[in-house]
């Protein structure tokens, strides 16, 4: 190889190295910023599928939404944490149906039961519709068995499983109550807030019933803009469509929830940002959650 | 010959590996996303299938027989899918005291994006109104033959084990003759027309009912088997053996002057008692109080609703 050779050999071997070194370095970046939006998507699915949950449980006209608690970045609700059948009575109060797999279960808890947690009944022995609420004053563990005659009947697996039983502060008649549906609540409360990192997120403090207040505020999805980038916004609608102004006086009214979560990736995108170089990237979701149990 | 060394096949081998790189990256970064969205739609296909069963359940009770359903014993429910059929769906019934059903909808979704989704649902059958504890209902006069017999309901039912109190209930002023052995209530429930459940809204739901035969005048029934609630705005006559299981409703006279009666359930006459004749007179026949019957023809006459504000729940 003549000296001239390699120089044109070296030039054009360093042209094709920077090409490509110039070609991965966009491909890196292009990936680099996929992953970035990825992220941030995965952050807003995570939102908007929880919340939904537990908003759309909610039975409105029955004061699970607490008046001048549905603003726009906030609500606080009645989160259903449970449901069962009373299954029977004993010394300790009301015993519940075993919860177990599948489509047959009379009984499910989403979180265990604790003092202080409402107990609603539905009181199907009258003629309108009722659920009456009783705070819980001891939940304790109930020997496996049958039901009493009026509640549900138990196969084999359900009669081996141990249940549930609780005392209210001025609960019903005992006497009247196997056979009953029955929901359980406690307070739940999301809200945007900003986290000791800086960084802004859908939190949720849920009731502490020892102490009578709400829990320290965790962290259920984010990192989101801040509050006045509308990270999170809620709006309320009313059973014909008209909005309620924030927060909602009578929350009674409330039909509809539509919220808005908006996020942006932690890094400038350098390739997919339709905002220009160098900025980062946004992405949001709107949701509109009607309430089940709204009447 | 001199062999000359060369570094296209290194350069081209380098470049291969590095677009391999690139492209395994991108390649698990849109799979990575894919999945999420896969899951995302599970999510939501599982929701919209445990809720069309319900509905579909709640819709059709007379195909899914939720007024048949004994008291307190899970049923599950063949319920269609929707399309797609990626999506299990297992609904399970049980009827629970006071007109009031369990479900539970089972979703599931099988393959590589598996998922679960569980919820309930309480529904309930309108409650039009006691069932009184005779099974003889009159506003008016009774008559009895001595062949008349009354039996107890034997249902093994924990909810309709209540024994009839009284064999006749009548309105203050009305008289009951004959049946000897038969036990006699005067209250004046008996005079109102919601306990004959002819009042305007309960008539309203009951004539929507599918089991409910409404006769808008007098008839006459010359014999056969009846299940269900017969409402007749005028008088009935039964010439025949007749076998009705459920309720006989009129707003006229009840009369049964040849005997072959036999009833399980309520019978009730809405007639005046001013005209001195009998609103019910039953010459022979078997009469069988049975509140399981009479409640399950109301059921089935009734649609089921979801009950208010906490019907709904999420089960995890």
């Amino acid at each position: 190889m003549t000296l001239v050779e390699l120089i044109v050999a070296m030039v054009v071997a360093g042209i094709v190295l920077s090409l490509i070194a110039s070609v991965s370095v966009h491909q890196q970046r292009i990936y680099s910023d996929r992953a970035d939006a990825d992220a941030l998507s995965v952050q807003l699915r995570d939102a908007a599928a929880i919340l939904p949950i537990d908003l759309r449980g909610a039975a409105s006209s029955a004061g699970d939404i607490r008046n001048g608690e549905a603003s726009d970045t906030a609500i606080e609700i009645r989160a259903t944490i449970g449901s069962a059948v009373a299954c029977d009575t004993n010394s300790a109060g009301v015993v519940l149906a075993p919860s177990v797999a599948g489509a047959g279960t009379y009984a499910n808890f989403l979180t265990p039961i604790q003092v202080g947690d409402t107990a609603w009944i539905y009181s199907a022995r009258e003629a309108r519709d009722e659920w009456r609420p009783f705070r819980i004053r001891n939940v304790s563990s109930a020997a496996p068995g049958h039901c009493a005659p009026l509640g549900p009947t138990l196969d084999g697996a359900e009669r081996l499983t141990s249940r549930i039983a609780i005392a209210f502060d001025d609960g019903p008649p005992l006497g009247e109550i196997a056979g009953l549906p029955m929901r359980f609540t406690r307070p739940l409360r999301y809200s945007l807030y900003r986290a000791a990192d800086g960084a802004w997120y859908l939190g949720e403090r849920d009731w502490n019933n020892g102490t009578a207040r709400f829990n320290f505020i965790q962290p259920v999805a984010g990192p989101f803009v801040s509050a006045s980038q509308g990270g999170l916004s809620f709006a309320y609608l009313d059973t014909v469509g008209a909005p309620l102004a924030t927060p909602v006086v009578n929350s009674r009214a409330i039909s509809l929830i539509t919220l808005v979560l908006r996020g942006e990736t932690k890094k400038v995108a350098r390739e997919l940002s339709a905002a220009g170089p160098l900025a980062k990237r946004s992405d949001s979701v709107s949701l509109m959650v009607l309430l089940r149990n709204r009447r | 010959m001199r062999t000359r060394g060369g570094i296209a096949l290194f350069a081209a081998l380098a470049l291969m590996a590095l677009i391999g790189l690139l492209v395994a990256g991108a390649v698990a970064s849109s799979v990575a996303a894919q999945r999420s969205s896969r899951l995302t739609v599970t999510d939501a296909m599982l929701t919209a299938a445990a809720d069309y069963a319900l509905g579909t359940v709640l819709a059709d009770p007379a195909e899914f027989r939720l007024a048949d359903l004994a008291l307190g014993q899970a049923v599950a429910l063949d319920v269609p899918a929707l399309d797609g059929g990626e999506v299990r769906v297992v609904v399970s019934a049980t009827r629970l005291p006071g007109g009031v059903v369990w479900l539970v909808a089972n979703a599931t979704a099988d393959g590589v994006d598996q998922g679960h989704r569980r919820v309930n649902l309480v529904a309930r059958f309108p409650n039009i109104g006691a069932l009184p504890d005779a099974p003889i209902v009159a506003r008016g006069g009774v008559e009895l033959g001595t062949n008349v017999v009354f039996q107890s309901d034997t249902s093994r039912d924990a909810e309709c084990v209540r024994a009839s109190s009284v064999d006749v209930m009548v309105a203050p002023g009305a008289i009951v003759t004959g049946g000897d052995s038969a036990r006699v209530a005067v209250r004046p429930i008996a005079a109102d027309t919601a306990t004959y459940y002819l009042s305007t809204s309960q008539l309203a739901l009951l004539d929507s009912g599918k089991i409910v035969v409404h006769v808008r005048g007098d008839t006459t029934i010359a014999g056969g088997v009846f299940d269900g609630i017969l409402i007749v705005d005028g008088s009935v006559t039964i010439t025949g053996a007749f076998s009705a299981t459920g309720m006989v409703i009129a707003r006229g006279r009840i009369v049964a002057p040849n005997g072959g009666f036999a009833l399980t359930g309520n019978i009730f006459s809405f007639a005046s008692p001013s005209n001195g004749d009998p609103a019910i007179k039953i010459f022979a026949g078997t009469i069988r109080y049975s509140l399981c019957s009479s409640s399950r023809a109301l059921r089935h006459a009734l649609q089921p609703h979801p009950v208010k504000e906490r019907s709904w729940s999420e089960m995890f």
